[in-house]
């Protein structure tokens, strides 16, 4: 092999497995070589298992040696958040609170990886909790932006999408509650995936917020993304939110295309209160999609506003709800942002919480019904570029700062309060050469679709081929 | 209808006594910021809500697709 093979995308990687032209051996030990050489300034891992992954590879090479196949993910160097449970390993939710907590059992995407092959490298570095959108963890590090290390990766799933864009692995896992896979996703220039709500199981991952929290793959191209999430995806009993509906082929759709295709723009807030480079990068893909045979269609939302608050309200009293006995007992292990919000949880009427959730109600339907007209609607994953490490507001429009936690929810809350799924795909880059990300979302279950959109995309353009500027 | 109530520290410590969580003064102050910025928002929300139009909307719950007895997952 002339190129590195860590340069290689996950379906490329698995294809060569599969004609043993590449072994399992060689990509993890590629892939630690290159974690210990460049992860100690990005912070993207908790956890290395360079042992335990060296044997699963020696064994995945016996087996493939042997004729045996184990499933489409065989020999594919994959990381997790850490907040996914790994029975007889450290999974500490990026919190001190959980230091040195060790699960007796596997999450059940953890399962469904490692039954098709999958071959885990670590765990990765969070917003502790989940409950933040820089992944500035204050007990194991501040993960930095390969693109800039002195600019944030977003979260909370940071740590993955670093993990991801930095080549240290082929795949990752993340959780999605507001749009901690989106939004890292976006700013680190990869693909993320927030499924459908109860399409991909929450057993054995730390909740956030009940009612909003889903996990989803995080890789480099669409392609690699639908073959991650294929396996990752369908029911399971033990989680009572597990939708019972068959899973499609995500595959077997993904070089459809998008002639006809009808995207859904919302006038007034998809391209209204962002940064001029986003807003370009997004038109820009539009304009693309317009090219390869899609039409845009003006859709109102009567009632978008006002999303940003009910977010705010539900994913503060859920993990408030989930954390109250920690609160009181040890809060001093809290990092301060967590604390604050945790608190700030405790206060809030359950009558604010409850209009809240009747909100999403009323949002959904708006959507369900707007998809009569639309197949898909697609809007930035959020209003700016990665900005400065420790900034706690962001200037969106000239002059005026504003809270971060706020604006960076703007357009990722669409998905999350209605339990659509959205795609995160990178766009383009700002003059900076900090990616950008727009969000694809669909109808309940059609993740299909999104993969097709994505994919049509990706097939048009380059901008997932480039590569951060790692020293 | 009448401005939103700014919380003072008072109101704020008050309120956390109410819900078992004594908080010290300098966690007081954190938490009023937070929630004088957000509890407008969520004020105008629930006034929204609370129009007749919406009387007949239900909360969105937990339990979206009841699983079926029988069925095995991973």
């Amino acid at each position: 092999m002339s190129a590195p093979l860590l340069d290689l995308t996950l379906s490329e990687a698995a294809r060569l497995l599969r004609r043993r032209e590449i072994s399992p051996v060689e990509l993890v030990t590629d892939a630690i070589a290159r974690i210990k050489r460049h992860d100690a300034a990005l912070k993207s891992f908790i956890t290395v298992f360079e042992e335990q992954a060296m044997q699963v590879a020696r064994a995945a090479e016996l087996l493939s040696a042997a004729g045996h196949e184990l499933g489409p993910l065989q020999g594919i160097p994959i990381a997790l958040k850490d907040n996914v449970a790994v029975r007889g390993t450290r999974t500490t939710a990026g919190s001190k609170v959980l230091s040195d907590w060790i699960p007796d059992h596997d999450a059940t995407v953890v399962t469904r990886l490692r039954q098709a092959g999958a071959i885990v490298l670590g765990k990765t570095n969070m917003h502790e909790f989940a409950w933040g959108g820089t992944s500035a963890n204050p007990h194991y590090g501040l993960v930095r932006n390969p693109w800039d290390t002195e600019r944030f990766p977003a979260g909370s799933s940071g740590g993955s999408a670093v993990a991801v864009a930095a080549r240290f692995c082929f795949g990752a896992v993340g959780t999605d509650t507001g749009g901690s896979i989106r939004l890292p996703s976006a700013v680190n220039g990869i693909v993320g995936l927030r499924p459908t709500y109860g399409r991909v199981s929450n057993h054995g991952v730390i909740p956030l917020a009940w009612s909003m929290d889903t996990v989803g793959p995080m890789t480099r191209t669409v392609e690699d993304c639908a073959l991650m999430f294929g396996v990752m995806a369908g029911f399971d009993r033990h989680d009572p939110a597990s939708a019972t509906r068959a899973c499609d082929d995500y595959l077997a759709d993904l070089a459809g295309g998008c002639a006809g295709l009808r995207i859904g723009i919302v006038p007034g807030y998809f391209f209204e209160h962002l940064q001029a480079p986003v807003r370009e990068a997004v038109r820009g893909a539009l304009d693309i999609f317009v090219a390869l045979g899609a039409r845009l269609v003006d859709v109102d939302i009567r009632n978008l506003h006002g999303n940003i608050s009910a977010q705010l309200t539900i994913e503060s009293a859920e993990p408030s709800t989930y954390h109250q006995r920690n609160l009181r007992e040890r809060p001093q292990d809290y990092g301060e942002d967590v604390r604050s919000l945790l608190e700030v949880g405790e206060l809030l009427l359950a009558t604010h919480y409850l209009q809240a959730q009747r909100y999403r109600t009323l949002l959904r339907n708006e959507f369900l019904d707007a998809f009569r007209q639309v197949d898909v609607f697609i809007c930035p994953s959020l209003p700016f570029t990665a900005t400065p490490i420790g900034q706690t507001t962001v200037c969106i429009d000239p002059g005026r700062e504003e809270d971060m936690l706020s604006a960076i929810m703007q357009f990722t809350g669409i998905a999350s309060l209605t339990g659509l799924p959205s795609l995160n795909v990178p766009c383009g880059f700002d003059p900076d050469g900090l990616p950008v990300g727009m969000q694809i979302i669909g109808r309940p279950f059609d993740e299909a679709t999104l993969l097709r959109v994505g994919h049509a995309f990706q097939h048009a353009t380059e901008f997932h081929r480039r590569t951060p500027p790692l020293q | 209808m009448a401005p939103d109530p700014v919380y003072d520290k008072h109101h704020i410590a008050l309120l956390a006594a109410h819900a078992g969580l004594p908080l010290a003064p300098e966690r007081v102050a954190a938490v009023a910021t937070i929630l004088n910025a957000w509890l407008p928002d969520a004020n105008a929300l629930s006034v929204r809500m609370s129009a007749p139009a919406w009387q007949s909307l239900m909360p969105a719950v937990v339990f979206m697709h009841a699983a079926e007895p029988g069925e095995e997952g991973a």
